[in-house]
């Protein structure tokens, strides 16, 4: 089990909730992915084409609300977002995000510092996403973030662990869990970030953007639980050499 | 009844001059669940939405929790 802050996760696959084609979709992914925490985003109402109610469908399945800063440009603009959602919400986690440059959505190091202090003085339970920099790392959770959540590669690439030796480093490093979270793509990434003991694993788009995104999302279910299994277990180390696993006898008699 | 006339997001409306936030949500059909105000980037306690009343020429932030990754 995974504990957050205050809460217990049986599930160690956290999902968002964009790009899927419907929202019943994207509720029937999110029930199949077994998710217990599902990210949102907040957006400026237009009065004249108001968005469906997502809400509803994602408390219905019994999953925990993670709204996001996603539009937030620096620390200000961060903050000011995450009271906006503790207020809509009524939840004080959040997903802590701070992307000058929406080409890449690299996330910003420095603002995202400078907002997660603020906000875990604001009493936000915050969970940053971030570039797989140990060092950063450290930094976020030493100013009081409840876990944190590097980048696997540039989000919605679907390219993989391409950040993987800096992922272990932070995984050895750390004292909150570590979510790895952006550019992982299909199941078989989940699998090995978890086998590498990542904490957890968030997956939005290769579950939302897939032809079939309830049964990716059993997919993604098995391969974060196997994973998982697999660092409980504990990996027979590698070797460069043969190590026979069955008796090599003698047939023919010399 | 009088009318006021109120921008919200930058998009003019006219309400009724006793109109408070919470009639704004139901005007507009919104859940109240999702849905926060902000005047003058001040965030406006889900509480207070019944008892803020509205003036002529107020400029309100309206923001809804959507999907998002």
């Amino acid at each position: 089990m995974l504990k957050i802050a205050d809460k217990v996760f049986h599930s160690r696959l956290f999902t968002g909730t964009g790009k899927f084609a419907n929202k019943d979709l994207m509720a029937d992914s999110i029930k199949a992915s077994g998710s217990q925490l599902a990210t949102m985003a907040l957006k400026r109402v237009d009065i004249h084409s108001t968005d469906d109610d997502i809400l509803k469908p994602i408390i219905d399945a019994g999953v925990e609300l993670l709204p996001n800063t996603s539009g937030a440009k620096n620390a200000k603009d961060a903050i000011f977002a995450a009271h906006l959602a503790r207020e809509a919400l009524g939840t004080n986690w959040l997903k802590l995000e701070i992307h000058p440059d929406p080409k890449y959505l690299m996330p910003d190091p420095i603002e995202t510092l400078k907002a997660a202090e603020q906000l875990v003085k604001d009493g936000f339970v915050i969970m940053p996403y971030c570039h797989a920099d140990p060092v950063l790392c450290k930094r976020l959770e030493e100013v009081g973030c409840s876990v944190v959540m590097p980048l696997g590669a540039p989000i919605g690439s679907n390219k993989g662990l391409v950040s993987e030796d800096f992922l272990e480093i932070i995984i050895d490093q750390a004292n909150v869990p570590v979510v790895v979270d952006a550019g992982i793509g299909a199941p078989s990434h989940a699998a090995k970030a978890m086998e590498m003991g990542a904490d957890a694993v968030l997956v939005n788009t290769a579950i939302a953007a897939s032809p079939d995104p309830v049964q990716m999302a059993m997919a993604f279910k098995l391969a974060v639980e196997s994973g998982r299994m697999a660092y409980e277990s504990g990996l027979a180390g590698q070797v460069s050499h043969a190590v026979a696993s069955s008796p090599l006898t003698s047939f023919l008699d010399n | 009844m009088s009318s006021i006339s109120i921008k919200i997001n930058e998009q003019q409306e006219t309400v009724s001059s006793t109109s408070t936030l919470a009639d704004i949500i139901h005007m507009l059909s919104l859940p109240e669940l999702g849905c926060v105000f902000a005047i003058n980037n001040v965030v406006i306690p889900k509480s207070d939405w019944t008892s803020q009343q509205l003036n002529d020429g107020d400029a309100i932030s309206l923001f809804q929790a959507i999907a998002g990754g």
